[in-house]
């Protein structure tokens, strides 16, 4: 596993929205293999960034996106992805996991996590196509809500494809359990990460990717798959939540 | 134009799950990745609909990407993989034999 990585991407995104920079670093190997990604290597992510003393709501304090080995692959259950922050509501730690597809288009587009610090000065929200990272304005999309939002960014961009996680009002206005919206219905709310990126002026983040993801070997992991798929169909909750949701 | 491989795509049962274009996709060659899958969900997600979309290859010749529990009849990956009916077969594929 030296110079490949499988399942992984292998590589973290940290924009600093103050600067309006954006790098992409190589993910450690030992953050991957001790904290298996998503919200195990968001906290430690987290922990390494933040002190004790640090306001959630305070510029440099991190909001990080992750998501785990398995998301956008075959592998049931697996295409959710975690926020990891300070919350505002608690004032401690706190992470928010979140369904759709916006968790796997990361991972299409190169990236386990990304790590967004500083405050930007107006509204602005991130594009990330494959290696192309942006901050674009979002001047006329701060006060829409979240699904005009969603719609306004595809249609700014040309992209139907793309995914987006973006806030509503009550994330600009720093309300304190104010949630994060991607595909329209699915949100991470839990602890106030909408308060997080409003108290960053960003709007949103639009992720596409088109990269693929290596698998080490292809085969037993779809045996692996059809395994997990199976006990998923066999759960007498299986017909209830197929019908009538969670 | 008669279709060899019969797949029925009935929108109105699809939830846009993508589970089709994974299935299909696992079957390629490495990386793994839906978008070059032969299938592809159109979302228009402010309508609440979800349109699957066919390669027209894959309605003319079998692709071969057959699951285990679907030996006993030419059913392509995606349509085995469909857990809300909106992909089925009309009928049994014939060979052509």
């Amino acid at each position: 596993m030296a110079n490949k990585w499988f399942g992984w991407c292998g590589r973290i995104l940290y924009v600093d929205l103050g600067r309006g920079s954006a790098v992409s670093g190589e993910l450690p190997e030992e953050l991957a293999r001790s904290y298996l990604g998503q919200s195990g290597s968001g906290a430690r992510l987290l922990y390494e960034m933040t002190g004790a003393g640090m306001d959630p709501l305070h510029p440099e304090a991190p909001l990080i996106f992750g998501v785990g080995p398995l998301a956008g692959t075959q592998a049931p259950c697996s295409g959710r992805f975690t926020l990891s922050f300070k919350s505002p509501l608690t004032g401690i730690f706190a992470d928010s996991n979140c369904g759709g597809h916006f968790g796997p288009e990361l991972k299409m587009a190169g990236y386990d996590h990304i790590v967004l610090t500083g405050a930007s000065e107006s509204p602005v929200y991130l594009w990330v196509d494959n290696d192309h990272v942006e901050l674009r304005d979002a001047r006329h999309l701060w006060g829409l809500g979240t699904s005009q939002t969603d719609a306004a960014i595809k249609q700014e961009l040309g992209e139907s494809t793309a995914q987006v996680a973006c806030i509503g009002q009550a994330g600009e206005n720093r309300v304190p359990l104010a949630a994060v919206i991607c595909n329209l219905a699915r949100a991470a709310a839990r602890c106030g990460p909408g308060a997080v990126m409003g108290s960053k002026n960003l709007k949103a983040l639009a992720v596409r990717g088109d990269r693929g993801i290596s698998l080490y070997d292809p085969t037993a992991f779809r045996e692996a798959v059809r395994e997990a798929d199976e006990s998923v169909l066999a759960d007498p909750l299986y017909d209830q939540a197929k019908t009538f949701g969670t | 134009m008669s279709r060899l491989v019969p797949i029925r795509i009935e929108e109105a049962s699809c939830r846009g799950c993508r589970r089709c274009e994974a299935a299909c996709a696992g079957h390629d060659r490495p990386p793994f990745n839906p978008r070059r899958a032969g299938i592809r969900v159109i979302k228009d997600e402010q309508q609440g609909r979800d349109q699957p979309v066919l390669n027209m290859e894959c309605l003319e010749q079998f692709c071969g990407k057959q699951e285990p529990e679907a030996t006993d009849r030419l059913e392509p990956a995606c349509v085995t993989a469909c857990l809300f009916g909106a992909l089925w077969m009309e009928k049994e594929v014939d060979h052509g034999e």
